[in-house]
């Protein structure tokens, strides 16, 4: 009796369960799969794929157009945690501090649900040589057009974009600290000053270090903007490593190679997946 | 001692905190959050009005002059060198059905995760934890080759299949009906309920909370993704807005009003289901900490 109980819920179960997954193998545990299986061959359009092993990785740990792919998705990474972070803490802080302040954080929010294609369009127009920003400061710099500056640029449109984000997250944070800390502070005496000090800052740690995470994994895969805004130059200065990918598969058609590079970048992604996890659980 | 200690500190609490401190730094508090919320809205704001206006005029310095040189001729332009109405309908077209078979698809595999035990859950779940953290570029080669060999390229179903299923959305559901009680579930059962008529009169209603919220942003995501429409619509009738609009961009790069009036049209969806579920999409962003 009780195990044809079992067998029948099992059997709900799989019902329920089964045909969305069926779809979910489909779109993407198999083609995870495959991308694995093609790094391990010599696959490009048009000719027949042969084993090769680990020579792909090989080839890749000595590729300067690989390696400077992940070093300015690196820089991308930290140059959004960074300020990221700091600015998100401080416009918190402001938001958490001030009565009504709910339409600010809304209004902060909104490019983070805007079309980057329509972002990108936005700062195109806004940086460009005769764009708003130069007519405003009087300068003919070309932002997007210059070795030294174009990687600063997209950083700070993409900083524009996310920040709201990183509020929300910093707002979730401040709300977690107990009050009964801060009243206890004040009991001993201590001023507005030393309760940021010694209260928030601490407990803020973890927060800012979640922020670095997720904005090293957004610059993992941020494509639109670098595509769009500068296609990866000039000198290949804002070239991340999704933009790499999309060229080697699209302009090379070399898919053993993208795929061997869209592998990296995944284990990248789930290492840092990973730290994520540990942090999460480790302020639990 | 410590009584009178305590009474002393309330009181000096209250009497400067309302005098002083209150005024000088809450009107700096305010005065800082109004420039940032400033320089985060007047991108914004600047692209709305450049839709509207002369391509000559959109570069006027004062972003707040309006001399009353209003117009349309920008949609006209965009509607007629483009078909704005095409991509306008493709996109809507593909974030809708997306975001319902997300619906349905999350909630069916979230109710079994949750309420069954059967066996090889755990591995099967284990497929959606993965997929939560594995990046679009890990599965797109493999995808996009696949929708090429089904012969699913230019097409709107090629577009909508990998954004149907969603594993922050299988896993979202899962969270929340796993506090449902199971005795909800089994007295329906024994009433003689069938699993089915059990999802759609209880399950459904039970999850119109979390389900408004997964339609938002689901939405949000299917409406603003750019890389894979981009790589499956190859002719002008399949593009979405994004894709539709930056090769538009491209072609006639110095017609910043046609780009406006473009993206305005792109953005008013998008930022009409945000001020809507403002609330549950930014509490959604708080605790997922996952981007899509």
């Amino acid at each position: 009796m009780a195990g044809e109980l079992a067998r029948r819920e099992a059997r709900a179960g799989l019902f329920f369960v089964l045909p969305v997954l069926a779809l979910f193998a489909l779109v993407n545990t198999t083609p995870v799969v495959i991308s694995f299986v093609y790094s391990l061959t010599d696959f490009t359009l048009g000719s027949k794929a042969k084993f090769v092993g680990l020579a792909n990785y090989q080839s890749l740990i000595s590729d300067s157009e690989f390696l400077k792919a992940l070093i300015v998705t690196l820089k991308m990474g930290l140059g959004l945690a960074l300020p990221g972070s700091l600015l998100a803490f401080l416009i918190a802080l402001a938001i958490s501090k001030g009565s009504k302040t709910g339409i600010f954080s809304t209004i902060l929010f909104i490019p983070v649900i805007y079309p980057s294609v329509v972002s990108a369009f936005i700062w195109g127009a806004t940086l460009k040589g005769d764009g708003l920003i130069n007519r405003y400061l009087g300068l003919e710099s070309d932002w997007l057009n210059s070795v030294s500056t174009a990687l600063p640029s997209l950083i700070l449109v993409l900083l524009w974009t996310n920040i709201g984000f990183y509020i929300v997250i910093v707002l979730t944070g401040l709300r977690g600290v107990a009050p009964s800390l801060y009243e206890a502070a004040s009991l001993d005496g201590a001023n507005e000053w030393k309760k940021l000090r010694w209260i928030t800052f601490p407990l803020m740690k973890p927060v800012i270090l979640f922020i670095l995470i997720i904005a090293t994994s957004d610059a993992l895969q941020i494509f639109t903007q670098p595509y769009l805004l500068t296609g990866g130059g000039p000198v290949e200065s804002t070239k991340v490593l999704a933009g790499l990918i999309y060229e080697v598969l699209f302009e090379r058609l070399e898919i053993a190679r993208a795929s061997s590079i869209a592998v990296s970048l995944a284990l990248i992604s789930a290492s840092i997946a990973v730290l994520q996890y540990l942090l999460v659980r480790s302020r639990r | 001692m410590t009584k009178i200690e305590l009474h002393s500190k309330s009181d000096h609490r209250d009497i400067p905190i309302k005098r002083k401190k209150v005024n000088i730094y809450k009107i700096l508090n305010y005065f800082f959050l109004i420039f940032i919320t400033g320089l985060t809205a007047v991108p914004l704001l600047w692209s709305w009005k450049a839709a509207f206006l002369p391509s000559a005029e959109i570069f006027d310095l004062n972003l707040f002059a309006f001399n009353g040189s209003w117009t349309l001729q920008n949609f006209r332009d965009g509607f007629a060198t483009a078909p704005f109405m095409t991509f306008f309908i493709n996109s809507v077209l593909i974030s809708l059905v997306s975001t319902i078979i997300i619906l349905i698809s999350s909630l069916s595999a979230g109710y079994g995760f949750s309420q069954f035990r059967f066996k090889g859950k755990n591995a099967l779940f284990a497929l959606v934890i993965i997929a939560l953290v594995m990046p679009f570029q890990a599965i797109m080669i493999p995808l996009f080759l696949g929708t090429a060999k089904a012969g699913l390229i230019n097409t709107h179903m090629g577009i909508i299949l990998p954004s149907a299923v969603s594993a922050f959305g299988i896993f979202m559901m899962r969270q929340f009906l796993l506090n449902t009680p199971r005795d909800l579930i089994d007295a329906a059962l024994i009433d003689g309920c069938s699993q089915f008529a059990v999802f759609w009169r209880i399950i459904i209603p039970l999850t119109k909370g979390p389900l408004a919220t997964l339609a938002a942003v689901s939405f949000l995501g299917v409406w603003n993704n750019y890389l894979w429409p981009l790589m499956v619509a190859q002719e002008v009738g399949m593009y979405t807005l994004p894709v539709g609009l930056s090769l538009l961009q491209g072609t006639y790069a110095t017609n910043y009003g046609t780009v406006f009036a473009g993206s305005l049209l792109a953005c008013v969806p998008a930022l009409l289901v945000f001020l809507i579920m403002r609330r549950q999409i930014i509490n959604n962003y708080s605790i997922s900490g996952l981007t899509q």
